[in-house]
């Protein structure tokens, strides 16, 4: 998972520090698609997805200055976007909207797919749609911390002591709530199968 | 029969692909920018006025005549006062001195405590806290320039 | 009766077609107005000194921190740089300087209006496009013209990427002045002067923003080399006359996939016609990058993905855009007036 280049971060952080907005643009164009896709994750809703987005990167320009590097600018903006969208949704409350056409083509081509359908049992079909807005409202369900630490290691693929930084717990929390978060899902899941 | 924990895993990471729209960050790039010049023309005017005077007196250089004035100003002073025509009390003294530099030393602590960066600039002649304040009578037109050529060479198709 | 009603005819349709022509002109006044109205506090005039003397020509602010771009010929071996904006004077320094692209970005420390950048790919011959300079010693002042063309090369002499050509006058002083379409967006640098100043070439914004991006990585401009040289083909294939012919030793092209005698079609982001667009298409090359090139061989497309390197040395001296203005081009500028 270890795409992020750290010199190259570390130059373009200075630049933007030194007043060059350019360097910010491209700090943008490398984090945005993952942030973005962190926030839609627990949101489940792209108008507060877009905004937040915004507000995130608004709010790193903001205070790019005091950043002095003790972290990656990965893990930085990271934790700004999962604090900012775990009050956001707190202060919400509990409405959310499901989209359902979110689904881009590529997932029809994906190998992950293809084995999910393969396994499936012949007892009953599952149209892997309806599977995955089953999964969606299933993840609503949870709290919005065990969201971020699902969204974060299974959606994202991020390993258990980055996200134990970007959330400033211990790994070992970390861990548990995936447990647990992973119980509940299965439960959810479950239920809906047997339907 | 339950989802095991790697199909829960294969389903949940299927969600990586949600996307949205193809174009959508560069737009929301550009909607980015947008807030941003909001936001600065939203700033009051004592901040404008502020950033403006800070960054002027960080350029303030001490024109040359200045220090003649000054000088002139010492001698004067110091004829007086060695003439014992007038007897100053401690503090007048060094006020009525300071007063002609207190300008000068003040940009001066200014232009060294600021955060400005005086290495990055191009080392010339004249001292580095550069605004020359020239005036249009005081020196002959400058070259106004539009008048380069491309050098031109054999063209050699590679890349 | 029938000639005189064709006369009136005539005159009345004379008269009416120099009313509308008369609100074009004033549509196009008010156009230009609003353009220059817009965007004219971000143009800023530029003086400095170099070994020739003291000299002046304009730049713009491309974002809200003081970074501006000019000409090569203003800002790109001159020191003592100083940055007129509103009634203010400011030291500037330079960032970078590319002489193959006729360029220099400066900066000066303050907040500023900036201009915004827009899509130069999208320029068309005959577009209308507004320039904002200081000629000589005068106040800010609006150009307006067309698009001519878009050229590798002027009078046999080639230039490093395709420029902007567009008939407008501009004048001395107007070097590193902005181009910009009728939304106000900046499109092109202005850089010089072509036929006794009568039109004008400009580097394309997208062209700039590759240097830009460039310093903004590491600190320089670092042009990407992959090594291949390309001849004309005798027969197009698949609208692509261009065709490898050899690689330099040691270069990124020799095992890469690539093969003599393929067509190439795409070159990054570049689509390929001839052999003159590859000179074009390596000006947007940047070292250590992956560049996709897509060729045709053997009836179907293939493409290669090569990680440039940095452009040899010797390569680069011989391609610079062009030279500043000497004293002996100045001299001879002058007797011509």
């Amino acid at each position: 998972m270890d795409d992020q280049d750290l010199p190259e971060d570390e130059t373009l952080v200075r630049r933007t520090q030194n007043g060059e907005t350019r360097a910010f643009d491209l700090l943008w164009q490398k984090y945005s698609p993952r942030i973005y896709s962190l926030i839609y994750n627990m949101t489940a809703n792209h108008e507060d997805s877009n905004d937040l987005l915004l507000e995130v990167f608004a709010k790193a320009y903001r205070s790019i200055n005091g950043f002095r590097g003790k972290s990656s600018f990965y893990t930085w903006i990271h934790a700004i976007a999962v604090n900012m969208t775990i009050n956001f949704v707190k202060k919400r409350g509990r409405r959310f909207q499901l989209s359902l056409d979110d689904l881009d083509a590529n997932v029809q081509n994906d190998k992950e797919l293809i084995d999910l359908a393969a396994t499936n049992t012949p007892t009953r079909e599952v149209d892997l749609s309806e599977l995955q807005q089953r999964l969606n409202e299933a993840m609503m369900k949870l709290s919005v911390e065990h969201r971020a630490v699902v969204t974060m290691f299974d959606v994202q693929g991020m390993p258990h002591a980055e996200i134990a930084k970007i959330l400033r717990i211990p790994e070992a929390t970390v861990r548990s709530r995936l447990f647990y978060a992973h119980r509940q899902l299965q439960n959810y899941l479950e239920e809906f199968r047997k339907k | 029969m339950m989802l095991d924990e790697k199909q829960l895993q294969k389903l949940i990471r299927i969600k990586r692909f949600e996307q949205p729209p193809p174009g959508y960050f560069d737009r929301a790039l550009i909607e980015f920018h947008r807030r941003q010049r909001e936001e600065l023309l939203r700033r009051s005017a004592t901040s404008i006025w502020w950033e403006r005077l800070t960054s002027s007196l960080w350029n303030f250089r001490v024109p040359s005549y200045a220090y003649g004035a000054v000088f002139g100003v010492f001698v004067v002073a110091a004829t007086i006062i060695g003439s014992g025509l007038w007897i100053p009390y401690k503090d007048a003294n060094r006020a009525g001195v300071i007063s002609e530099s207190g300008a000068q030393g003040a940009s001066a602590r200014l232009a060294l405590n600021g955060n400005l960066d005086w290495s990055k600039f191009d080392h010339s002649a004249s001292s580095p806290t550069v605004v020359p304040v020239i005036g249009p009578s005081q020196t002959a037109l400058p070259r106004y320039v539009l008048d380069g050529r491309p050098v031109s060479h054999k063209a050699s198709f590679s890349f | 009766m029938a000639g005189s009603l064709k006369i009136c005819i005539i005159f009345l349709l004379f008269g009416v077609s120099r009313l509308f022509a008369q609100q074009g002109l004033t549509s196009i006044s008010t156009e230009v107005k609003r353009v220059f109205d817009q965007a004219k506090n971000a143009v800023v005039r530029i003086q400095a000194e170099d070994e020739h003397g003291r000299l002046a020509g304009t730049g713009f602010f491309i974002d809200p921190d003081g970074t501006i771009f000019t000409a090569y010929e203003v800002g790109g071996e001159s020191w003592d740089i100083i940055v007129e904006f509103g009634s203010s004077r400011y030291p500037a320094e330079r960032l970078v300087a590319d002489a193959r692209s006729g360029i220099a970005i400066l900066k000066v420390s303050a907040g500023t209006p900036w201009l915004c950048t827009g899509d130069s790919d999208e320029l068309k011959l005959a577009s209308p496009v507004v320039t904002i300079g200081y000629p000589m010693d005068l106040s800010v002042t609006p150009s307006f013209g067309m698009i001519g063309g878009f050229d590798l090369k002027y009078l046999n002499q080639y230039f490093s990427t395709t420029l902007i050509r567009a008939n407008i006058a501009a004048q001395r002083g107007e070097a590193g002045s902005p181009v910009l379409n009728l939304k106000g967006e900046v499109v092109g640098i202005l850089i010089f002067p072509i036929d006794n100043r009568t039109a004008c070439y400009a580097l394309p914004i997208k062209a700039a923003e590759k240097i830009r991006t460039d310093y903004v990585r590491f600190g320089e401009v670092r042009p990407g080399w992959v090594g291949v040289s390309v001849v004309e083909g005798e027969e197009p294939v698949h609208d692509s006359t261009a065709v490898i012919q050899s690689f330099a030793e040691g270069s990124p092209a020799v095992d890469s996939g690539l093969q003599q005698g393929d067509v190439l079609l795409r070159i990054g982001a570049i689509p390929v016609h001839s052999p003159p667009d590859v000179v074009n298409a390596s000006f947007f090359l940047t070292a250590e990058q992956d560049v996709p090139i897509i060729v045709f061989r053997d009836g179907k497309e293939v493409t290669v993905t090569v990680t440039a390197a940095d452009h040899p040395s010797i390569v680069q001296q011989k391609f610079p855009l062009f030279a500043p203005a000497n004293l002996e081009n100045a001299l001879r500028t002058r007797d011509r007036e």
